[in-house]
């Protein structure tokens, strides 16, 4: 408390001196703030885009080898059994299954290599953002009401026959969602026929289907040549009977990945079988995340050094200028940790006043990131790209666990650049310093 | 059983070096003061007075010789030993006051007792009696740029023997001082000295310490050139 109140009353005594480092301090932690803000948030951003892109979740479980490999063969025999222990260990989450596989995709006018998957469209819709990027046309078993709906904004009846819910004597239809650039290439619309040539287990097939809607990722590799179809037409396609190539889970936020995996992995128990949590599934997007955090907080750590440049500096001054005052202390009996207690507890006060600053600055440009964010179409015509993702609106998301990370991290940059002068001022030969003017 | 010396000062030779010159400050100082003397140690300017004090209070070591307070030997003695020493034992009252400016009257005369660890409630206890004995009630919440030279060095006295040392060393106490504050404070600490047996210990020019001191040793030219006992003029206030 003595070396806190002394602390605090030395630092007072220079007020314009305390105010220029205290500025600094608490706008250097209110920019560190929003930088871990948007940080977080645009990651987390780009970990939802890509588990809501249908290729991943965050957890999956895969046959052994599947993620490496992608082979047509590595498949979750009894998806359904691997469904319902993750619905028993996870309530609260979503669980969709999907079989992927490789091709040419042809029409008349062009053919193109594909990747294409097949999903079970009344759970997709509610776990993959698809639905929403739909251009033109419907999602994948729509709904009279729905397909009416699209054509009203087509402006055309009868423009989507196809996607209408098939009559009791109708065969089935084999329908299909394509990307814009995709149905540019082949020169295909709404209703137009698609086939589809891939070798699954047995023959090589060739399958037609019709092209219901038309959606844009304004992901290049997406947009460009990515078909989804449904999960029992890719089965019959393929061969593979009942089994699917992935079970993905969706958690109502990523930050609870780490338990979930936790809580999924012991209940596994095929061996056949691997549980990966979205940093696994999509490896170069963890990537790319984990090296622009890093690059990120290099470039923080670096701003914080600067502000610990000038405590430091703010310090040392006001030790310099009571070397005498210091002198008589330990005269009077403080020892050298004493005075080591006394300085550090200076550079204590300044951090713990700016981050308190600071931390109250942050509150309004972070609230506003989190709530409102930042439009990225203002600055570009094209929505910014990140780690092959396109991201619209950027929004912060500050925990309160990186908050207390950054707030720790400013104070023990505020103490550690006490150091020196704590260390000098310790040093001081006592009658040296009573004597000095 | 608690010696009844409370300063023992053996061969003590001090050589300060002033660029290439080098000057004997002290030269063979053998002193013993018992507890509850009241000492004044006088001697014209660079006699070596304020060293001999400053070696005492642990702020300085010797060239060579012995100093040893309240028994231990201060050669013996770490840095941190020797500020733990200072601490339990020893009051300094410094020329120029050195108060720590940022803190009250009443912090500063706390502040040796808050090193100390003395709880709370005892600190206020001891403050009210020896702030109304140095006749400071009224100025506690004064900071020292408020206060007059003497009552600052009132505070300097009042953080020195609030503290409860067992020796308190006063370098030239009255010197910044006028006639009627000197004389006032000299009053006070004779009070303290016979009301509370704390040793005093003062280097001093001021023929009325020297006055009411019950020893006085002169220092010449770094050596004792006398040692006298005397009886001093009893305090105004003692019983």
């Amino acid at each position: 408390m003595l070396g806190l109140k002394l602390a605090i009353r030395g630092l007072w005594r220079h007020k314009v001196r305390t105010a220029i480092t205290l500025t600094a301090l608490s706008m250097g932690h209110c920019m560190g703030m929003i930088f871990v803000s948007m940080n977080d948030g645009g990651h987390e951003l780009m970990i939802e885009l890509g588990v809501r892109q249908g290729r991943a979740g965050h957890l999956v479980v895969q046959a052994e080898g599947y993620q490496k490999s992608q082979s047509v063969e590595l498949l979750v025999d009894r998806p359904a059994t691997v469904r319902e222990t993750l619905q028993r260990a996870l309530p609260e989450a979503r669980v969709a299954l999907r079989a992927f596989g490789g091709g040419l995709a042809r029409t008349a006018a062009d053919s193109v290599g594909v990747l294409f998957s097949g999903v079970e469209p009344r759970v997709e819709r509610r776990v993959n953002d698809l639905a929403d990027r739909i251009e033109r046309g419907v999602f994948l078993g729509a709904d009279a009401l729905e397909v009416e709906r699209a054509e009203q904004k087509l402006k055309k009846n009868g423009a989507l026959w196809c996607a209408r819910p098939p009559g009791a004597e109708d065969p089935p239809r084999r329908q299909a969602l394509v990307g814009a650039e995709l149905a540019r290439t082949l020169k295909i619309d709404l209703c137009d026929g698609l086939i589809i040539d891939a070798q699954g287990l047995g023959s090589r097939e060739s399958v037609r289907f019709l092209v219901v809607g038309i959606f844009r990722w304004n992901s290049p590799d997406l947009d460009a040549s990515f078909v989804t179809l449904d999960l029992s037409d890719v089965q019959q396609m393929l061969h593979i009977g009942s089994g699917v190539h992935q079970v993905a889970v969706f958690l109502p936020s990523v930050k609870s990945t780490a338990d979930a995996l936790r809580r999924v992995e012991g209940r596994i128990l095929d061996p056949a079988l691997a549980v990966l949590s979205w940093d696994k599934a999509m490896p170069e997007m963890a990537e790319f995340i984990w090296l622009d955090e890093a690059s990120g907080y290099v470039f923080l750590v670096i701003v914080y050094l600067i502000i610990g440049i000038g405590i430091l500096n703010t310090i040392l001054m006001s030790v310099m200028e009571r070397t005498r005052e210091i002198g008589v202390i330990r005269a009077l009996g403080a020892g050298p940790w004493r005075i080591v207690r006394l300085v550090l507890s200076e550079g204590l006060a300044l951090g713990v006043l700016g981050v308190t600053i600071g931390s109250l600055g942050a509150i309004y440009p972070c609230w506003y990131l989190e709530t409102t964010g930042i439009d990225m179409s203002q600055f570009s015509d094209a929505a910014m790209e990140m780690g092959g993702l396109a991201l619209t609106v950027v929004k912060g998301k500050l925990y309160l666990s990186s908050a207390l990370w950054a707030t720790a991290g400013v104070v023990l940059m505020a103490v550690l650049a006490a150091v020196y002068p704590a260390v000098r001022a310790a040093k001081l030969q006592v009658l040296r310093a009573i004597h000095q003017a | 059983m608690e010696s009844s010396t409370i300063v023992e000062v053996s061969g003590l030779h001090k050589i300060f070096q002033q660029g290439k010159v080098q000057v004997h400050a002290l030269r063979g100082v053998d002193l013993d003061i018992a507890r509850g003397e009241f000492t004044a140690i006088c001697g014209p300017s660079g006699s070596g007075k304020t060293t001999l004090l400053n070696l005492i209070g642990a702020l300085d070591s010797p060239t060579s010789g012995k100093v040893r307070v309240a028994g231990r030997d201060l050669a013996d003695l770490s840095a941190g030993q020797l500020a733990r020493l200072r601490l339990k034992e020893v009051g300094f009252v410094f020329q120029a006051y050195n108060l720590v400016p940022v803190l009250s009257a009443w912090e500063n005369a706390e502040f040796v007792m808050l090193l100390q660890g003395v709880p709370a409630a005892e600190r206020r206890r001891r403050l009210d009696e020896v702030f109304s004995q140095v006749g400071l009630t009224g100025l506690e919440r004064r900071r020292p740029s408020e206060l007059s030279g003497g009552q600052q060095q009132r505070v300097a006295v009042a953080r020195a023997v609030a503290a409860r040392p067992a020796l308190v060393l006063a370098d030239e106490p009255t010197a910044n001082l006028d006639s009627e504050s000197g004389a006032a404070l000299l009053d006070m600490m004779r009070e303290l000295n016979e009301t509370r047996q704390v040793t005093f210990v003062f280097s001093t020019h001021d023929q009325r310490v020297m006055d009411r001191a019950n020893r006085l040793i002169e220092l010449r030219d770094g050596v004792i050139s006398s040692d006298e006992r005397q009886e001093p003029p009893r305090a105004a206030g003692a019983a």
